[in-house]
């Protein structure tokens, strides 16, 4: 009887343990992406105007323009660039106020004189910095004299976050 | 002096030490101590008058005023909600800044979405109303263009800035 008893609880044992066997094939593991997005952003910072820099008809004048709290993903930079203000070679005109005459100054960078022309890169960055911009002497479209008056023009800077595999021009 | 004399003088110079030394341990942290708070029940304070809703982290003054430079606020993208017109956005003048901010919002085609008014330094627009509602998707080229003009009756306009982003537009 009492080995009847014990081979029976070892049955019981082991029909048991082949029942409750917990096999490594079932478990299950799931993986989950957490993300998070942070925004680039960056302050461009700009001459506020053509009489602000008191350009004059005897001497050049330069200015800075830069970015500043530059934020930026890996692989990316800043390009600026003249949109308004300056024509195709690079020649800012300011008009006369009331009048007509019209004085032009040639626009370049400082660092390697290359005229900045409109709709054209003149600078990126990928980090905080500045460029220098020469504004060459005043003059008129004639090299007559200049006439007596307030001269005034405005220039549109643009900023634009693209990929570092994009050449500047 | 003799014996007797000396041994009252002594007990009596004991007396005045033990008394001397509980007087001062008695009056140390008046003479000496820190102010104590004013009981819970007797502390008040006011309500701040000038604190107002927290809408987000803004400039906060960090030397001179701009003078001959105007600092322009960039970004690479900005999201809308799609089928409304409605929108939250961030956009501001930096306190720093010497001159009015008019600011318009232009798709790659030139559809003006939204202008401004003008908008004085260290001032915000948390929400605009675009000229219309826009479907969902990535708009890409478009334009937050600054036109800035000086603080006078005459608002001298100024040299301007573009800042080219791609717009969300989402569900």
């Amino acid at each position: 009887m009492k080995k009847k008893l014990a081979a029976g609880i070892l049955s019981m044992a082991l029909v048991a343990g082949m029942v409750l066997q917990v096999s490594a094939a079932d478990t299950k593991t799931e993986n989950m992406t957490v993300t998070y997005t942070q925004g680039e952003s960056y302050v461009l910072s700009i001459p506020a105007s053509a009489q602000g820099l008191n350009l004059s008809t005897t001497q050049d004048v330069t200015t800075d323009v830069g970015v500043t709290g530059v934020n930026l993903a890996p692989g990316r930079k800043i390009q600026v660039s003249v949109t308004a203000g300056v024509n195709g070679s690079g020649v800012v005109e300011l008009t006369q106020t009331g009048g007509t005459a019209v004085l032009q100054s040639s626009l370049t960078l400082k660092e390697t004189g290359v005229s900045v022309i409109l709709n054209q890169a003149f600078a990126e960055f990928t980090t905080d910095g500045s460029k220098t911009l020469n504004f060459s002497s005043l003059k008129t479209q004639d090299n007559s004299q200049v006439k007596a008056g307030s001269y005034s023009g405005t220039i549109t800077f643009s900023a634009d976050i693209t990929d570092t595999t994009i050449a500047t021009p | 002096m003799n014996k007797t004399v000396k041994t009252i003088l002594i007990a009596l110079l004991a007396v005045v030490l033990v008394g001397g030394g509980v007087f001062v341990g008695m009056n140390w942290n008046h003479w000496f101590g820190k102010e104590e708070a004013p009981p819970a029940s007797e502390a008040t304070a006011e309500v701040d008058a000038n604190a107002e809703d927290y809408t987000g982290d803004r400039d906060t003054y960090t030397g001179q005023k701009n003078t001959d430079t105007i600092d322009i606020p960039g970004f690479a993208a900005m999201n809308f909600q799609a089928g409304v017109t409605e929108q939250a956005v961030n956009l501001y003048n930096p306190e720093q800044n010497t001159c009015y901010f008019k600011m318009t919002i232009l798709l790659s085609d030139g559809t003006k979405l939204w202008e401004s008014e003008l908008v004085e330094p260290g001032k915000a627009i948390y929400e605009i109303t675009l000229n219309e509602p826009l479907e969902a998707g990535e708009y890409e080229d478009c334009t937050l263009k600054y036109e800035c003009f000086e603080l006078n009756d005459e608002q001298t306009p100024l040299n301007g800035s573009e800042i080219k982003f791609s717009l969300n537009v989402l569900e």
